[in-house]
């Protein structure tokens, strides 16, 4: 009796179907290179290799070819996107013999010759060993650079920014202060900007990122739209388009506030060395110049602090700004060689 | 990290009904130690580059409904990892048809209902004339370009997940971090890239040869004569 149940059981096992082993298979394969399996893991594993001479042989069959796209590093520093695809690499002969249905018209313009060839080297060939770089910028240094894909970063005053290029993605960290960028369209490769816990992510477009200390994190998008997420979170990632500034707040990120062009405008004027205020107060005005010189400006007293201005100003300039502000406040100077105080 | 020994007898339990063999590569492969790594560069150089060319025989042969080209190709893998050395192997294509010969055959007597053309194909099968060129040999191997292409054909975010997991060696978290997934997501979205590469890859491999299509031609004349 106990037999026969048993060999029930047995009849009613289900034959799985190549493709959802095949996926199995992939799915281990992936679980073993990634780090070493747990006990339990290993049992599983154990099991299923042996429940079907199938699943064994997917299995190698997909460790095997995992190994191989390993390989791909070996592509390697000497090839760039501009430039042409050396000889060693490309045979023409073999991949049009080779090519499936679905490389369609990129096989055409391989046939073509050695310039097509170039010109339709997909991104993925790129495969330079990542390029790091580090920029960083003085008190009241204001510098644009130009990173490998074409993108702008315009570094703002005491800002540092650390830039890793790879096949697969465009990673720049902005460690500390203020940056622009202005973003080449690539849509092979996700640009993305991590400043603290703010993680931007885009694929072309135009955006301010501020990381200083003591302040909230800052984003101002200029043009297009970028994709803005608190790292290690879960949540969605929000969406945020051209005139939006989100700035982050305790836990989470504050709901993106629009800001008109003239606004936005005087948020970039740093890039031309000129700081732009609208009715701000002394006290503020002062705390952004602190970003771009030693000098610092100092309040008799509090009332003072609390009186607003508007104006265009030179940033390396504290003593101008301390005039301008002292002859249409009706206030005085003193200024020593750290600090420049107002009094009335 | 160690195998313990309390560890073997509960292995030989589950895999009880198979041969000691299985049991031996379960060991070689979960612990992915250097026999392990080399078996599987041999199966990536000199039965992968073949199965294009086998899939065709494959199709070519009236398989019985529950047997599809897959299903012989991941049990002829499945057998040759079952073996404890390949260097015995002359010519890895011939033992592969030859795998998949085999296959065919068992599954055919298992079935009862054996298609009488389905046994005549393989009593006509000359592995031996099946030999490619060494041109055609040496354009079937995992060119690098080829590689770069494939995984051109994959879609973002899944390009850049499996991409830096391959070259960068980031972690499964790290990556998720970075392109804005869970990291069961990377985990999930890998897999299936693994699985496309080895279908986009797999149809590339070297071209049946021309022996093959005559020999068919053959085939048909003589059932024709009958």
């Amino acid at each position: 009796m106990h037999l026969c149940r048993r060999m029930v059981r047995n009849l009613t096992h289900v034959r799985e179907t190549s493709a959802a082993i095949g996926l199995k298979a992939a799915e281990w394969a992936i679980r073993v290179d990634h780090a070493p399996l747990s006990l339990i893991e290993e049992a599983e594993l154990g099991a299923w290799l042996a429940k079907d001479i199938r699943n064994a042989g997917a299995f190698a069959r997909a460790q095997a070819i995992l190994s191989e796209t390993r390989r791909i590093k070996a592509l390697g520093p000497s090839m760039s996107p501009g430039s042409p695809v050396p000889e060693a690499v490309v045979n023409h002969g073999d991949f049009l013999a080779n090519s499936p249905g679905h490389f369609d018209r990129r096989r055409i313009l391989v046939g073509a010759g050695a310039g097509a060839v170039a010109a339709s080297i997909p991104a993925a060939i790129w495969l330079q060993s990542p390029h790091e770089e580090e920029f960083a910028t003085r008190l009241g240094e204001v510098r644009t650079v130009s990173l490998p894909d074409g993108t702008r970063m315009t570094l703002n005053t005491a800002t540092s920014a650390k830039v890793r290029f790879s096949a697969a993605e465009r990673w720049v960290d902005l460690q500390d202060g203020e940056a622009l960028f202005d973003v080449t369209k690539d849509p092979a490769r996700p640009f993305i900007v991590s400043a603290g816990a703010a993680l931007v992510r885009v694929v072309g477009t135009s955006f301010t990122l501020r990381r200083i200390n003591g302040a909230p994190v800052e984003l101002l998008v200029r043009e297009g739209t970028v994709e803005l997420k608190r790292a290690g979170s879960n949540d969605a990632a929000r969406l945020v388009s051209a005139n939006m500034r989100v700035v982050g707040a305790g836990t989470g990120l504050d709901q993106p506030s629009e800001i008109d062009d003239d606004e936005l405008q005087r948020e970039l004027a740093w890039r031309e060395g000129l700081l732009s205020f609208e009715d701000q107060t002394l006290e503020d005005i002062a705390r952004q110049f602190e970003r771009y010189n030693h000098v610092r400006i100092i309040f008799a007293d509090p009332g003072i602090a609390q009186q607003t201005i508007t104006g265009v100003f030179a940033a390396n300039e504290p003593v101008a700004f301390a005039n301008a502000a002292s002859l249409s406040l009706g206030l005085k100077l003193e200024a020593s060689s750290e600090a420049i105080m107002l009094r009335r | 990290m160690v195998w313990q020994k309390q560890q073997l007898p509960f292995y030989i339990i589950i895999v009880g009904r198979y041969s000691a063999c299985f049991l031996r590569y379960l060991i070689e492969v979960v612990r992915m130690g250097e026999r392990g790594e080399d078996r599987s560069r041999w199966l990536a150089l000199h039965i992968f580059p073949h199965e294009r060319a086998l899939r065709s025989r494959l199709l070519r042969w009236n398989l019985p409904p529950d047997l599809d080209p897959d299903d012989v190709i991941q049990e002829v893998y499945g057998r040759i990892v079952a073996m404890p050395s390949v260097e015995a192997i002359r010519s890895p294509r011939a033992y592969m048809f030859q795998m998949a010969r085999s296959v065919m055959l068992m599954h055919l007597r298992r079935a009862k209902i054996v298609s009488i053309r389905g046994v005549e194909n393989l009593e006509r099968f000359d592995i031996a004339a099946d030999e490619p060129s060494p041109e055609q040999q040496a354009s079937g191997r995992l060119e690098l370009h080829r590689l770069a292409l494939a995984i051109d054909c994959i879609e973002q975010p899944w390009r850049s997940a499996f991409l830096l997991r391959m070259t960068e060696d980031l972690t499964h978290s790290e990556i998720g971090y970075r392109l804005g997934l869970s990291e069961n997501a990377v985990q999930k979205g890998n897999a299936r890239t693994l699985v496309r590469l080895i279908k986009i890859l797999g149809e590339g491999g070297t071209p049946p040869s021309d022996a093959s299509m005559q020999e068919d031609g053959q085939e048909l004349n003589s059932r024709a004569r009958d």
